[in-house]
């Protein structure tokens, strides 16, 4: 046991003499829940749109109005209307864009404007005689994330404005809808990217770091010298992870309390729950480090292979940043293979809705599954690579 | 020059002796091209939802059956109470529950002002405003219906029929969105981890000392370190195209030209900061750290994976610094808009100033005592 701890103290040291890295692995997760609590959003504000207005009226300049004082958008005049196209805009009702479409390409092309809302000639008038008049909204896609967002807002500005027409003097009639947005009313980003910013620096910290430093033995040579000495070979890998969970546990109680301190997302559940399940999930990227190192000679593949195996999946197939359930089964069943899913469930039911361990068990009892087999896969390698 | 082209040749050599890291600097970006394409969506998927009915009417489970006929939806449970739906929105087995309270009916036939109750799970902000969005559409086409049954007059009360067009991407495929965001991805990884590790690796090892005493001068190291990698990342680029083109049938609009001079700019840049990361750090593991760092910010920033449009404004300054953000922009505008050399102008000038500042903030960075 004294061995063992003089070990550790050889590796806490390792870590603590090189303060470069220790600043970036505390600091790297700083900087990220601040970005991603700061810069990512869900919201678009003052995007630029143009109107081609053929109608002037009362009706389009209300809507206009209404679209621009929602503060989503802001106007941009990137049209001159000539008099002479008026006639040729009136001709093709249904490609109202047409007369003037070489001028939003253009408009687009320069990524002036994101979208450009076309009024039909004598709208209020057909709306007032022919009961519906047509209005043509063209997004650049070349973003659909922003395209959809932005025609979602439209959409709603436009379908309220019919909406006040249609139910005028019928206002008693109109269902109340009262939406209630359950465990996160103001709808912030944050508490999506709280979580995923846990799963991926804990990924990057028991993982890469650890498969690093085993490398970084062989690779200069003082591994050999470490087999040599009275330790056990469990000792020894112990030993090299006991560092990393301490490292582990610090990093995440930082952007725990950033979170809660600095953008105010909630802690609802129990610690406790959340301790325990933070540790599996650390055992578990541990052990994945662990493995990695078994079957690697240099650090520079060593790193490299956790960064594509192990890190981009973390970042991409979690459900951190897209959601799980449009994507294809093969992305799924890879998924599915991964950790970080379900940790990202349990944590965020645990975390932010204020359920406990029973709410998420399958999640759980899946962390504990891989705990097993992965000590089963370590055991089986490292034994080959004593030989 | 030939100080410089004896660095290269020395560099290839090296690269091509690793035949574990060659594989999987070739195979790596590929693979992850393939498959992390298909990754990318933010569609709305299906919403499960469940009711609880007060009412238990006739229009109440008019309302529903409404909403469990959308494509989105799907009726998950009637459940008794808010609180047994609260626990299925705690698990995460319902997005949206739908309270209908009692004398629903009642208050919509004695025109009383009739309430509706959504519950929406909000942990994802995006996912939420637009099961909001859509929920209120139905239920404002199922109350509309109700007012058209009592008041005949009202269904020819005036319209507003939008078209909506998205060009570009008309079938808002996130396929077409995301290859050229990975493909910037998939240069600079190369750029600044690859190049970065394998400058750090000769420090670490020692054999920079070798180099340190000879006459090369600083800008010649830099340059036949940098030369390399420039290549295998022009090389990746362009079959990282190609592959999007006859693989994924991505559209090419704009000219192949001007978009690989306008990358071969962009790598020069990359590169330089790999290079100056890597000349200011120790050991393999703390450029890693840096580059890590360097690559999460700048990818976040950039745009990929969220719109620059939803952060606030003075992201874009901040862009200015940095060149993921050059790249991402511009290849989009080229190959999706088919943006010409004229719109990508003041893109190109920025740039260029910036990777001649980056390369020689690199050669200045690299000291030739140890």
């Amino acid at each position: 046991m004294k061995r063992f701890f003089a070990f550790v103290k050889k590796e806490f040291l390792h870590i603590f003499r090189d303060v470069r890295t220790l600043t970036i692995l505390i600091g790297l997760p700083v900087v990220l829940v601040i970005i991603f609590g700061y810069i990512v959003s869900n919201e678009i504000k003052n995007a630029k749109i143009a109107f081609l207005d053929y109608s002037n009226d009362n009706v389009t300049q209300q809507l206009k109005n209404d679209i621009l004082a929602s503060g989503y958008f802001i106007e941009e005049n990137c049209f001159k209307l000539a008099n002479d196209n008026k006639t040729v805009a009136d001709k093709n009702n249904s490609f109202m864009s047409n007369a003037y479409s070489g001028d939003i390409d253009a408009a687009f092309k320069d990524g002036k404007v994101l979208m450009v809302i076309v009024f039909q000639e004598d709208f209020a008038e057909k709306i007032e005689r022919e009961g519906i008049a047509n209005m043509q909204i063209i997004a650049d896609a070349s973003d659909p994330n922003t395209a959809t967002i932005l025609i979602g807002y439209i959409q709603a500005i436009v379908e309220d404005f019919q909406r006040s027409m249609f139910f005028e003097g019928r206002e008693s009639m109109e269902i109340v809808v009262e939406p209630r947005m359950m465990f996160n009313n103001e709808l912030k980003g944050a508490y999506m990217y709280v979580p995923g910013t846990i799963a991926f620096i804990l990924m990057l910290i028991c993982a890469i770091m650890t498969s690093v430093s085993i490398t970084r033995e062989k690779e200069f040579g003082s591994m050999e010298v470490l087999l040599v000495t009275p330790l056990k070979s469990s000792q020894l890998i112990l030993g090299k992870l006991v560092p990393y969970v301490f490292l582990s546990v610090i990093c995440s109680a930082i952007i725990f309390l950033l979170g809660y301190f600095l953008f105010g997302v909630p802690f609802r559940g129990s610690v406790f729950d959340v301790v325990i399940l933070t540790l599996c999930f650390v055992i578990i990227a541990l052990l994945l480090g662990l493995w990695v190192s078994n079957f690697t000679k240099t650090m520079e593949i060593a790193m490299t292979l956790s960064l594509v195996v192990l890190m981009l999946p973390t970042l991409l197939l979690s459900g951190f940043i897209f959601p799980l359930e449009n994507m294809p089964m093969f992305l799924q069943i890879i998924a599915d293979i991964l950790p970080a899913k379900y940790y990202l469930d349990a944590i965020k039911t645990i975390m932010l809705k204020g359920g406990g361990l029973m709410d998420v068990i399958k999640d759980f009892s899946i962390l504990l599954v891989m705990i097993i087999v992965l000590v089963f896969v370590n055991i089986k390698s490292i034994k080959d690579r004593l030989d | 020059m030939r100080t410089i082209f004896y660095i290269i040749q020395k560099e290839f050599i090296q690269i091509f002796r690793d035949k574990a890291l060659l594989s999987l600097m070739i195979i790596a970006p590929f693979a992850q091209l393939v498959i992390l394409i298909y990754a990318a969506n933010l569609e709305m998927g299906n919403v499960n939802f469940a009711v609880v009915d007060y009412d238990k009417t006739q229009t109440s489970s008019k309302l529903v059956n409404l909403m469990s006929a959308s494509p989105f939806y799907s009726l998950i449970d009637y459940e008794n109470s808010i609180d047994e739906a609260q626990t299925l929105l705690t698990r995460g087995e319902v997005h949206l529950v739908v309270v209908i309270p009692k004398h629903f009916e009642q208050d919509l036939e004695e025109s009383n002002s009739p309430k509706l109750q959504l519950l929406i799970d909000a942990v994802n902000g995006t996912t939420a405003f637009l099961v909001n969005n859509y929920s209120r559409y139905i239920i404002g086409d199922f109350n509309e219906d109700i007012v058209i049954q009592r008041y005949p007059e009202a269904e020819n009360m005036g319209k507003i029929n939008c078209t909506y067009s998205y060009w570009y991407n008309d079938l808002l495929d996130y396929k077409i969105f995301m290859f050229p965001g990975l493909l910037v991805i998939l240069v600079s990884l190369v750029g600044l981890f690859i190049a970065a590790l394998n400058f750090v690796k000769e420090k670490e090892l020692g054999n920079i000392t070798q180099i340190n005493v000879t006459a090369i001068k600083k800008y010649q190291f830099i340059a036949g370190k940098l030369i390399p990698f420039w290549i295998i990342g022009i090389v990746e680029f362009v079959i990282g195209l190609f592959i999007g083109k006859f693989f994924f049938n991505m559209p090419f609009l704009g000219s192949f030209w001007t978009l690989l001079l306008y990358t071969s700019i962009y790598l020069i840049c990359v590169l330089s900061l790999g290079l100056f990361l890597a000349s200011i750090s120790h050991s393999q593991q703390q450029v890693m750290f840096f580059t890590f760092f360097f690559f999460l910010t700048f990818i976040i920033l950039s745009g990929i994976f969220t719109p620059i449009e939803t952060m606030p404004s003075w992201v874009k300054y901040v862009n200015y610094l940095n060149p993921f953000a050059y790249l991402m922009k511009v290849i989009r505008m080229i190959l999706l808009k088919g943006s010409s050399f004229y719109n990508i102008i003041p893109d190109t000038i920025c740039l260029t100033a910036y990777s001649i500042m980056m390369f020689f903030i690199a050669v200045f960075s690299y000291k030739k005592i140890s």
